[in-house]
């Protein structure tokens, strides 16, 4: 039986149609059978994010009304995995187009044909996040190191928690090691002992981002790319999580300077 | 040529003040949460006075009326302040046993060995019956 995992913030724009996609598609690299289902109505991103926006026929507001023969008609293939499919939301609709009772039975059907049905949650804490969390088994938190987004996080667990949603794991992501190191951004450990959630992994920031999602291409296939680095940890401890959690600042002239600038602080201080 | 230096990253390591913001993030948000907790629970006060005058009446009389609980900001810590009256404080008799003890710690501690060594001797016991 597949996992159905909910990645949700709360607060907008801090990255979860990336994590989603990335995930997914790491997931799919890894051998197992993936879809990924856009669950912002009226907002349609995933599609572009992953480069399959020419091949949408049917959507999300089609299968839970009928209008296609199966979920099958409506699912869209990879480019790049075979196993690999996405679900794209509505662009013409409404929020309440889909109900949560709709969405659980859809979740129900996908369980029995995939390994992992990742839901890409709306922004806010409305019908779009009650649809996407309603048939979900676990919960992946984006938060960014900025107080508006870990303070919106903290409501989303608690909201996942009256849900009933028993594995909720955080992934920071936008991390700037330099700037938490001059003690002018939250560090990983402040924003774990304030939300107490346990941490699934760590995103840097990285310009690669833009670079890849403008090409439709996910990070997480950029061997040059940080962010798809931290992104392969993560689904590395989705499949395992013995696996530890990697430090986003691992390149041999950051250790360097910060061995200086750490002997160089206590000369000073 | 001051500025070129503090451009440089170890000219500005060991001359510029340290700007920390990281430290105010947390505390502001800390003490956000507190309140956005409490107004996510409106009973949340309610039912924590109800179980704190629960436990004390297992001590002391309180004038229930003229308690005071709540959530102040002690300079930037969300504090939970109770001022509770008190109005006798029960009898030897109705105490718990262990508020009678001259130092509870070593007591309880002493009393878990007990426990354990009587446990341990009653299974040996037991087992030497068997053997009989």
């Amino acid at each position: 039986m597949g996992k159905v995992i909910v990645v949700t913030s709360g607060k907008g724009g801090v990255g979860k149609t990336t994590a989603s996609a990335n995930i997914g598609a790491g997931l799919a690299s890894q051998g197992r059978s993936v879809v990924i289902i856009d669950t912002d109505i009226g907002l349609r991103n995933l599609d572009l994010v992953l480069g399959l926006e020419n091949r949408i026929v049917f959507d999300l507001v089609d299968v839970v009304e009928g209008k296609c023969r199966s979920f099958r008609q409506a699912l869209i293939k990879d480019k790049r995995f075979d196993n690999l499919f996405i679900l794209a939301s509505a662009q013409s609709r409404e929020k309440d187009a889909v109900k949560p009772e709709q969405m659980k039975k859809l979740c129900k059907e996908l369980e029995d044909a995939f390994d992992y049905i990742i839901l890409d949650c709306p922004a806010g804490i409305e019908m779009g996040f009650k649809n996407a969390i309603a048939g979900a088994h676990e919960a992946i938190v984006v938060t960014n190191p900025e107080v508006s987004a870990v303070r919106d996080a903290d409501r989303i667990v608690g909201l996942l928690e009256a849900a009933e949603i028993k594995n909720i794991r955080l992934l920071l992501n936008r991390v700037r090691p330099g700037q938490i190191q001059k003690g002018q951004m939250l560090s990983v450990e402040d924003i774990q002992d304030i939300l107490s959630i346990e941490l699934l992994g760590q995103v840097p920031e990285d310009e690669r981002i833009v670079h890849a999602s403008n090409r439709g291409e996910p990070a997480i296939l950029d061997m040059k790319s940080k962010a798809g680095n931290a992104y392969r940890n993560v689904v590395a401890r989705i499949l395992d999580p013995a696996v530890p959690v990697s430090a986003p600042d691992t390149s041999i002239w950051s250790k360097l300077r910060r061995v200086l600038t750490a002997d160089l602080g206590a000369q000073a201080g | 040529m001051n500025t070129l230096l503090m451009k440089m990253p170890l000219f500005h390591r060991w001359f510029a003040p340290k700007e920390d913001s990281r430290s105010a993030a947390r505390d502001r948000l800390k003490s956000a949460l507190v309140g956005d907790r409490q107004t996510v629970a409106p009973q949340l006060m309610t039912c924590l006075q109800r179980d704190i005058e629960e436990c004390m009446s297992r001590y002391l009389r309180a004038d229930k009326e003229a308690s005071v609980y709540k959530m102040v900001d002690r300079n930037g810590k969300m504090t939970l302040q109770v001022e509770v009256p008190v109005l006798h404080i029960l009898r030897q008799g109705s105490l718990p046993e262990e508020a009678m003890k001259d130092s509870l710690e070593e007591e309880s501690v002493e009393l878990k060995l007990n426990g354990r060594k009587l446990r341990k001797g009653r299974s040996r016991r037991f087992r030497s019956s068997e053997s009989e």
